[in-house]
């Protein structure tokens, strides 16, 4: 049943019922935000209202997670998804402690899963009308083996709307990995993740779509009371990729940590989208943001604090810096407080600038030539954000991703950048 | 620490008890109620205006007829009734005197109260000029005649109109356009006085200029335009400050300010704004809603915003600087104090065009009560804004656990040389400046407001002393301060 999701109608997906045929009547309403909304003023998506594409049916393609497995830590599991469809026979991998089931008539579920996403978001709604596969995790005790979310994808004029939720029960621990490499035309993941109390979660999101794909994904998390969130996105890949992400700190003494590191050139469009929501007290959270742009890329950040009146004792903290590598290249930041409790703490910045010269005269004076001493502030830069990761198996995945994306830039330009 | 009964009480000292809470009874000449091309025409009949500039209103009233108000700041908003306001209101003084003394001493002894000492002012030996608005008619103007000696020429803008049309036909609108915003053009439509200065190439203004606005009449819309000129290598120092009666209806205000500096020349322009705010329960107090602009065409040029706002229910203001010159440089100093259930939402935008063109953005936010305080800021530097520079500093301080305290930056770069740092913070008085003071011998009583000062000095030190006095006392936590 093919047809344009990018219509209101939604003619694609009939016959829905309970949550997803609310979120289809609010997607019909709304549809994409038009130029006036103001959480999309740096990222406009009426390209897309022109495109055409299709909902994927099946698994159409073998997924070649070997690719993955080569950057993974040795025994992680993967979960595959496939043009946006879930491949059941990856169910087979589950390590202990970890259950899984299908979303798809999971009426309860998916109820849960509705409150947890981001609230008035387009994806929110869209994917959630338009899953192509749906999966719920529910992790219990110490998970060892690390969990990866693998996406791929092979057909452009395809749409994908995986739909994950992820319960972490009280106590739990796991790591998760969520590793975007697809080639479809729009790239829509709606996760939900809920971490109980003195639950830990270090997670890492990877978007390295192929260059013609439109990435955006809405991800909303609720940690509860001694719970750990240490989380980190990283966006290389996609024409225009936007990764949102909502965490509410549901519980006391929260600590949370979302990092994010983009990465821009030829005219890509990378946009971090974070709201973080403190509605109780005693609780951490910290943001280091990492942008390179080069050529005529352009990279946006929206972060916004929100501390509610009950959460005194917040810790947040929020820095966002860019470096701009070429004349053409666009920054823009938005960061955003909205404090509502008088016994807090919170403090944010925000910087846009090229490399500085009297640094890289400082290494052109000790015999360093121009491209290594260029390399070499570009990645202690970027290790800002990526020294913030406290699993070491994550960190040690990322890093190569912004190795690689280095020695693909011309650090030869001298001067005139 | 929690915010003491002292810290408390200074703050209602400042702004919760409004002592400027009287009426002057004068009899005054006011339009009818309500907005429609036949009450601009009123106006600018009694404003004798030229014909083009009925011409321009009328256009401007049925450019904002098109528009919607915005809803975008972090206000909330009354529904304004416009056909429930009169635009025009005059004291009935006749025409416009030449001096003091024909002018009405109740006039007088309103601004005595206020303690704007306007008949000492002469005898103070040239400090300040004073364009006094009361309502809409400037009623006095000080010292024209030393400044017309060196070629400043400082009156009402209405009096402008008539006198130097070219200049106003030039630079009217020409920084804040007609069709800026919902304000602007209502503004437009509808301005009775405000302010004109024109300072000419390579004079340095002999004196601080003063204008105090002042809303007397219940339900009278204020609509002030001023508009300042500064041709090449001048400089000037204007100061603003506000103080209304009180009253319960909610009144409007909605001012322009447009500034011009060309090459070489600087512009320093320094408000207190102290509108009444409403009373605890937030019932009445001015609604402020006002556009202002500087151009720094010039290369070099400079123009520097300083403002004290502590009062207003509403305040929806942005001093900006668009920043055209090489080299030009745009300041932006502010204290925002709320409290009860004061709104305010106030920035500035740093439009960044010239090469090596340099902002820097100091705000300090103080919110008490249940009041919120928001800072909304764009910085944009565009493609030709080679070494462009920006500095934004937010600090926000909150007193007490009901009120809220906002951050709202843009920045937006498209120039990789082009340097934008953006800072901002939020707290309390934090228990380990206090230990600091502490250990070093000094009070808790001292410490505090010693922390406090100093939260705002950054902005204080901006401030001309005529108006430094004032505004320590409008922010009011001061030595006797609070104890933690």
């Amino acid at each position: 049943m093919p047809a344009s999701m990018m219509q209101h109608s939604l003619d694609g997906v009939m016959g829905l019922t309970g949550v997803r045929a609310g979120a289809q009547r609010r997607w019909q309403k709304t549809g994409w935000p038009d130029h006036r909304a103001e959480q999309w003023r740096f990222t406009r998506l009426s390209g897309l209202q022109k495109v055409d594409l299709r909902f994927a049916e099946s698994a159409a393609i073998t997924a070649e997670n070997q690719e993955f497995s080569a950057a993974m830590p040795d025994n992680a599991a993967f979960l595959s998804f496939s043009n946006g469809v879930f491949d059941q026979a990856s169910l087979d991998n589950l390590p202990k402690g970890v259950k899984a089931s299908l979303l798809d008539g999971d009426e309860a579920t998916l109820l849960a899963l509705s409150e947890l996403v981001p609230q008035s978001h387009p994806i929110s709604d869209l994917s959630l009308a338009a899953m192509t596969s749906g999966i719920h995790l529910e992790i219990s005790g110490a998970v060892e083996i690390p969990i990866v979310l693998a996406f791929t994808g092979d057909d452009n004029s395809l749409s994908a709307h995986p739909v994950v939720s992820i319960k972490i029960n009280d106590g739990a621990s796991v790591v998760i990995s969520e590793w975007h490499r697809s080639n479809v035309g729009l790239s829509a993941p709606l996760m939900a993740i809920e971490v109980g109390k003195k639950a830990r979660l270090d997670y890492a999101k990877v978007q390295q779509d192929s260059a013609a794909s439109t990435h955006l994904s809405a991800t909303g998390l609720k940690l509860g009371d001694d719970s750990i969130f240490d989380g980190f996105q990283i966006s290389v890949g996609g024409k225009l990729a936007r990764l949102e992400t909502h965490i509410t700190l549901a519980g006391e003494n929260a600590d949370c940590t979302l990092s994010a590191i983009y990465l821009g050139r030829s005219s890509q469009h990378h946009d971090i989208t974070t709201n973080m929501n403190h509605l109780k007290g005693h609780c951490l959270s910290n943001q280091v943001i990492r942008g390179v742009l080069d050529d005529k890329a352009r990279g946006v950040f929206q972060g916004k604090v929100h501390v509610a009146p009950d959460a005194q004792k917040t810790d947040g903290q929020q820095m966002s810096r860019v470096l701009l590598l070429s004349r053409k290249a666009e920054a823009d930041a938005k960061p955003e407080l909205e404090i509502y409790a008088d016994d807090v703490l919170c403090a944010h910045g925000a910087t846009i600038g090229e490399l500085d010269e009297t640094q890289l005269f400082y290494l052109a004076s000790r015999g360093i030539d121009g491209q290594t001493a260029r390399g070499m502030l570009i990645s202690a830069f970027l290790d800002d954000a990526i020294d913030s990761i406290k699993h070491d198996g994550l960190s040690a995945m990322l890093r190569p991703i912004t190795t690689a994306w280095m020695t693909a830039v011309d650090l030869n330009s001298d001067g005139e950048l | 620490m929690a915010a003491t009964q002292k810290t408390i009480d200074a703050l209602e000292e400042a702004t919760g008890k409004y002592k400027y809470g009287f009426v002057t009874n004068i009899e005054s000449d006011k339009a009818p109620k309500g907005l429609s091309e036949d009450t601009i025409r009123f106006i600018s009949a009694k404003k004798e205006e030229p014909q083009w500039m009925l011409d321009s209103r009328l256009k401007a009233f049925a450019t904002w007829q098109k528009m919607e108000a915005p809803d975008w700041a972090k206000l909330n908003i009354p529904p304004i009734d416009y056909q429930d306001i009169h635009y025009y209101s005059a004291p009935k003084t006749g025409g416009g005197p030449e001096s003091l003394d024909e002018v009405d001493p109740e006039l007088l002894k309103t601004y005595a109260k206020l303690g704007i000492p306007l008949d000492e002012q002469k005898v103070l030996a040239g400090v300040i000029a004073v364009d006094a608005v009361f309502d809409s008619v400037s009623v006095a103007t000080t010292f024209r005649g030393e400044l017309s000696k060196v070629g400043v020429i400082f009156c009402p803008i209405s009096e402008a109109i008539r006198e130097y049309p070219d200049l106003v036909k030039k630079y009217l609108g020409s920084v804040v356009p007609v069709g800026d915003n919902y304000f602007s053009a209502l503004n437009a439509a509808v301005f009775t006085d405000g302010s004109f200065v024109f300072i000419p190439k390579g004079v340095r203004c002999p004196m601080e200029l003063s204008t105090y606005f002042r809303i007397n009449e219940a339900n009278t819309g204020q609509f002030e335009r001023t508009l300042i000129i500064a041709e090449e290598a001048s400089y000037v120092s204007y100061l603003e400050g506000c103080t209304a009666p009180q009253r319960d209806e909610n009144q409007l205000h909605a001012a322009v300010v447009e500034l011009v500096a060309f090459d070489d020349a600087e512009i320093k322009y320094s408000t207190v704004q102290n509108w009444y705010p409403g009373d605890e329960n937030g019932v009445g107090g001015i609604y402020n809603f006002v556009t202002k602009r500087g151009a720094c065409r010039g290369d070099r040029s400079k123009i520097a915003w300083t403002q004290v706002e502590t009062g207003s229910a509403i305040t929806w203001k942005y001093p900006s600087c668009i920043l055209q010159g090489k080299d030009s440089v745009g300041e932006f100093y502010s204290v925002a104090l709320t409290n009860n259930c004061q709104q305010a939402d106030t920035g500035t935008k740093m439009i960044h065009i010239g090469e090596g063109s340099r902002s820097t953005i100091i705000s300090k936010g103080i919110s008490a009560g249940r009041s919120q305080n928001c800072y909304r800021g764009l910085v944009r530097v565009q493609p030709g804004a080679e070494n462009a520079r920006n500095f934004t500093q937010c600090d926000s301080l909150l007193v007490g656990d009901k009120c809220g305290a906002h951050t709202v930056p843009y920045i937006v770069s498209r120039n990789p040389s082009g340097k934008v740092e953006h800072e901002a913070t939020t707290s309390r008085i934090s228990e380990d400046q206090l230990f600091y003071c502490q250990q070093r011998g000094i009070s808790t009583e001292d410490a505090v407001s010693l922390i406090v000062n100093g939260f705002c000095k950054e902005v204080m030190k901006e401030l001309p002393m005529e108006f430094a006095v004032e505004a320590q006392k409008l922010i009011g936590i001061s030595l006797e301060g609070s104890v933690g």
